[in-house]
């Protein structure tokens, strides 16, 4: 599914905050698989993704409602949804490990084998899944703030503005630590690439 | 690999997509929630009586469908059904059919609750249902999944109450006092009726199983205990002279209760015999006792703690067993529950509760020190100068006065948890 442009993003949450239903079912379709990416890089878990991705889901719906009550008495301006649902996300998810001190970013077996199912042939799976492991495992070791920039560029496809909006950064800032982290990203995979080639 | 690389690396990651039989069914969950199956402007509208929503529903049906009344009353038999499984979801069980709409249910109460702090308080009651269910389970001695439903039900207490305490906490650090306070009474005295339940539901378990999960009771009581001392400070902290959230002779009662609880359990840890009024335990008043620098609050107490019965001897008298041994945190422990008692005896509560406090602070100490392959205790820079506001609990009768009405007035800041006390020589 193609990105919604600018107008297409602000015509939808019209729609939501004029309380139609089906519009918040649009921003669900619309999201869905996004939210669960996101989160499940964070949390390493196919159940606390779903779990957490559902719980942003309707975060989000009370967030919509109070919003109605704000814009009523003129003291907020209408918010776009997607960085909204990539914020209550990201909260929920600290949230959760504010409970729980597990793992960062990483992958279940589960959900390579999915990645690798996508693919053709049999050689051409193992070869994904193992390539899958190490990029994880990688991305794992960076510093927060740099895994987190370096889903919502480049997996999530966000523009600065509204990495901006959900890190709550300038995007001064978020250009700089995009830049920084893919350059960490990448002094770190050939790192590990010549340890791997090197045994 | 250059940077095109790693991003064409970074995007072979959109591949991972959730399970679509689970999409469909939270898209059915989020869009049917609403009470009214009408807008969202209705869905967090005030909520109004069980008989209100089917008046309400049975309008806008007729409303609707103004030629069909058969369908009006057919779709309000449909409500009534579904009013009737939630209903009786309610008193289901673990592996009941329908327990998955009973936890359903629980969600959406959480999820639609405004403030942090109701659904801290919802949640202490969630918690008190899985100890309904674990005491229904218990008694099925029959069951055969029992074990494996036992271990699930504390788990989920214990996850309740946790999230609870976090609520609280999080309330707590936004200094809203009045706020923190209704939850901390409801969370302390809800807490305090769960600690006994999970030890008598305990004993009431087949042995076989109780064998099994008694690390689980044993870590849920401790947890909750936690959780009944932490939720009795912040009362305590948020007082502030009213007496609504519970009254002094209250909380003197529960602060005893506390200490020979603490007191029991620190004494079976070490061999140290250490009643309230016994001198056995004597630390030395300056530079005998050090806290860390970063916790400035955490080490004010200790620094001038000194047995006044001893006053004169000079003596330091830890009573350890390997003697000359470096003091342990077990004898900070001591320390500080004799200083409480003593803070309790002159009715300074809030001196007792900073002590107590302390005491947490040591335990998480211990906890962490035992997950980190149980390091000695450091001996830590004594340079601190914020000794002298609230330690005198021990000092003669003058000194006290005065650290009493330095107490109430400068003390009643957020009790320091952190944990980074220890004691040397």
């Amino acid at each position: 599914m193609s990105a919604l442009n600018g107008l297409e993003e602000k015509l939808l949450m019209k729609r939501v905050l004029a309380g139609e239903k089906e519009a918040f079912a649009e921003v669900y379709d619309f999201y869905v698989v996004k939210i669960f990416r996101f989160v499940y890089l964070k949390t390493n878990s196919k159940e606390v993704a779903e779990d957490i991705t559902s719980e942003v889901f309707m975060k989000c719906w009370r967030h919509i409602k109070a919003l109605q009550e704000k814009l009523k008495e003129g003291i907020s301006d209408a918010e776009t949804i997607g960085p909204l649902l990539y914020t209550i996300a990201r909260n929920t998810v600290i949230d959760y490990y504010r409970r729980k001190n597990e793992d960062h970013v990483g992958i279940s077996d589960e959900m390579k084998e999915k990645i690798a199912d996508k693919r053709q042939n049999v050689t051409e799976k193992l070869i994904i899944k193992q390539e899958v492991e190490f990029l994880i495992g990688v991305i794992k070791e960076l510093r927060d703030e740099y895994q987190e920039i370096l889903l919502l560029k480049f997996v999530e496809d966000l523009p600065n503005g509204e990495i901006s909006q959900i890190t709550g950064k300038s995007e001064g800032s978020t250009r700089v630590l995009i830049h920084r982290a893919l350059k960490s990203l990448e002094k770190a995979l050939n790192t590990k690439e010549n340890i791997r080639n090197s045994k | 690999m250059n940077e095109s690389d790693v991003i064409s690396q970074l995007k072979s990651l959109k591949e991972i997509e959730p399970n679509e039989n689970w999409v469909v069914s939270v898209r059915e969950e989020i869009l049917t929630k609403a009470p009214y199956n009408d807008t969202i402007s209705n869905f967090y509208a005030e909520k109004p009586s069980k008989m209100d929503n089917l008046a309400y529903i049975y309008e806008s049906i007729t409303k609707k469908y103004r030629f069909m009344p058969s369908l009006a009353t057919m779709s309000i038999i449909l409500l009534v059904g579904s009013f009737f499984t939630v209903t009786a979801a309610k008193s289901s069980l673990p592996g009941d059919p329908l327990y998955s709409i009973k936890l359903a249910n629980e969600n959406i109460v959480l999820a639609v609750s405004a403030s942090e702090g109701d659904k801290a308080k919802i949640e202490i009651e969630q918690a008190g249902k899985r100890l309904e269910e674990l005491t229904e389970i218990s008694k099925k001695s029959s069951d055969l999944g029992q074990q494996e439903k036992v271990e699930q039900l504390v788990a989920n207490f214990e996850q309740k109450v946790n999230s609870a305490q976090t609520r609280m906490a999080k309330i707590n650090d936004s200094g809203e006092k009045k706020g923190v306070a209704s939850v901390a009474k409801v969370i302390n005295i809800q807490s305090e009726k769960y600690s006994d339940v999970l030890a008598k539901t305990s004993s009431n378990l087949p042995s076989v199983i109780q064998e099994k999960v008694s690390d689980k009771f044993a870590s849920a009581i401790s947890n909750t205990d936690k959780i009944n001392t932490q939720s009795l400070l912040i009362i305590i902290e948020t007082k502030d002279g009213d007496e609504s959230a519970m009254s002094d002779v209250e909380i003197v009662e529960k602060l005893k209760k506390k200490l020979d609880q603490i007191g029991g359990d620190a004494s079976g840890a070490n061999t140290t015999d250490n009643t309230p009024g016994d001198n056995s335990t004597i630390i030395k008043d300056s530079g005998a006792v050090e806290g860390n620098g970063s916790s400035m609050s955490a080490s004010s107490t200790y620094s001038t703690i000194k047995d006044e019965n001893s006053a004169g001897t000079g003596e330091i008298a830890v009573s350890d067993a390997g003697a000359g041994s470096v003091p342990t945190n077990e004898d900070a422990k001591q320390t500080l529950i004799k200083s409480a008692n003593e803070s309790i005896q002159n009715n300074d509560i809030q001196a007792a509760a900073k002590s107590i406090g302390k005491i947490l602070a040591i335990d998480e100490k211990i906890a962490s020190d035992d997950k980190t392959a149980s390091t000695p205790a450091v001996p830590v820079d004594a340079t601190n100068s914020d000794a002298a506001d609230d330690g005198s609990a021990t000092e003669d009768a003058d000194k006290v006065d005065d650290s009493n009405s330095d107490a109430s007035g400068g003390d009643t800041k957020k009790i320091d948890l952190t944990p980074s006390i220890n004691i040397v020589e």
